[in-house]
């Protein structure tokens, strides 16, 4: 028998008429709140750990920052308890720290 | 009289934050999504799994569609990526036997009559069965032209805008594909059921 056009419109209706699996639609809107809250969840994650990081980070400099600034003043305390005459480049140093003279004067009061 | 809602409203809506103008979206095409993306792929199972993953990519990307009124055709062309993706990346085509798209069927036969629907089943499953054989014999181009002509019953232009080809091309191609799919059917005899 010959295929004709009617025969695949037939066809074609039967595969039309064909059902989708059951639920479908339900199905579609739960899987994409399961990888909405999944992707939540993971975003949160990422967060706390860039967190975690920053604040590590943050620390690590200020503890750096603290020791690097505790050796300056030493020098700058020693310069100055021991009357050496300071030279221009170490006045330049001094003046971008912002040291003023008093508080050089109580840190060397201090040690 | 309640004026329908076209589907840059739903989407319009969704954009301000109402979960429900999706689910219209939702409602309104998984049933041709679903049968394009299996009549694609031949596995049912995974034209499930592949559709839910069509949505879900809609639903993140809805901020970038432009409301032009071809929010089918957005989708459509979401849903043939995905489906040219899997079969690229399993290289099922070249692979895919009759037994392995009798399984899945059958596989399709054991969900619906789960569901209490075995009256009359039977003998039309045998039909669609065998036909979406035939369909999956045919090459890729074809058959996807095929299924959003005749499945889907997309417009002429409609399918020339998703495929990017002109509608002369739509049209002959189309009609090479059903003097296939008639050589398909006819090796499988079917004046049997006709």
């Amino acid at each position: 028998m010959d295929v004709t056009d009617k025969t695949l419109d037939i066809c074609f209706n039967i595969l039309r008429e064909d059902n989708v699996p059951y639920n479908l639609s339900q199905r579609i809107m739960n899987h994409i709140y399961v990888e909405k809250d999944l992707e939540k969840e993971i975003s949160i994650q990422v967060n706390r750990m860039r967190f975690a990081l920053v604040a590590g980070m943050a620390l690590l400099i200020f503890t750096l920052t603290t020791f690097s600034s505790q050796q300056e003043s030493g020098k700058v305390v020693v310069a100055y308890h021991d009357y050496s005459p300071m030279n221009y480049s170490e006045r330049i140093a001094l003046s971008k720290e912002k040291i003023t003279e008093s508080t050089i004067f109580c840190m060397i009061t201090e040690n | 009289m309640v004026k329908p809602v076209n589907d840059d409203e739903l989407v319009e809506s969704f954009l301000k934050g109402n979960e429900h103008a999706f689910e219209g979206l939702v409602d309104k095409y998984h049933r041709k999504i679903f049968k394009t993306v299996y009549g694609i792929i031949g596995h049912y199972h995974d034209a499930i799994d592949l559709t839910q993953d069509v949505f879900f990519q809609v639903y993140r990307s809805i901020p970038n569609y432009q409301p032009k009124g071809q929010f089918q055709s957005w989708v459509f062309k979401i849903a043939l990526n995905r489906s040219r993706n899997y079969i690229s990346k399993k290289k099922i085509l070249t692979f895919l036997s009759l037994d392995f798209v009798s399984k899945t069927r059958q596989s399709a036969l054991i969900d619906k009559t789960d569901r209490g629907d075995i009256e009359g089943y039977s003998e039309r499953n045998e039909k669609v069965e065998l036909l979406y054989e035939a369909l999956n014999i045919l090459d890729y181009n074809s058959k996807e032209i095929l299924i959003l002509k005749e499945i889907d019953m997309l417009e002429y232009k409609q399918i020339a805008e998703i495929l990017g080809i002109e509608i002369g091309t739509v049209k002959s191609r189309i009609s090479r594909a059903k003097e296939k799919l008639k050589k398909q059917l006819i090796k499988r005899g079917i004046s049997k059921w006709m």
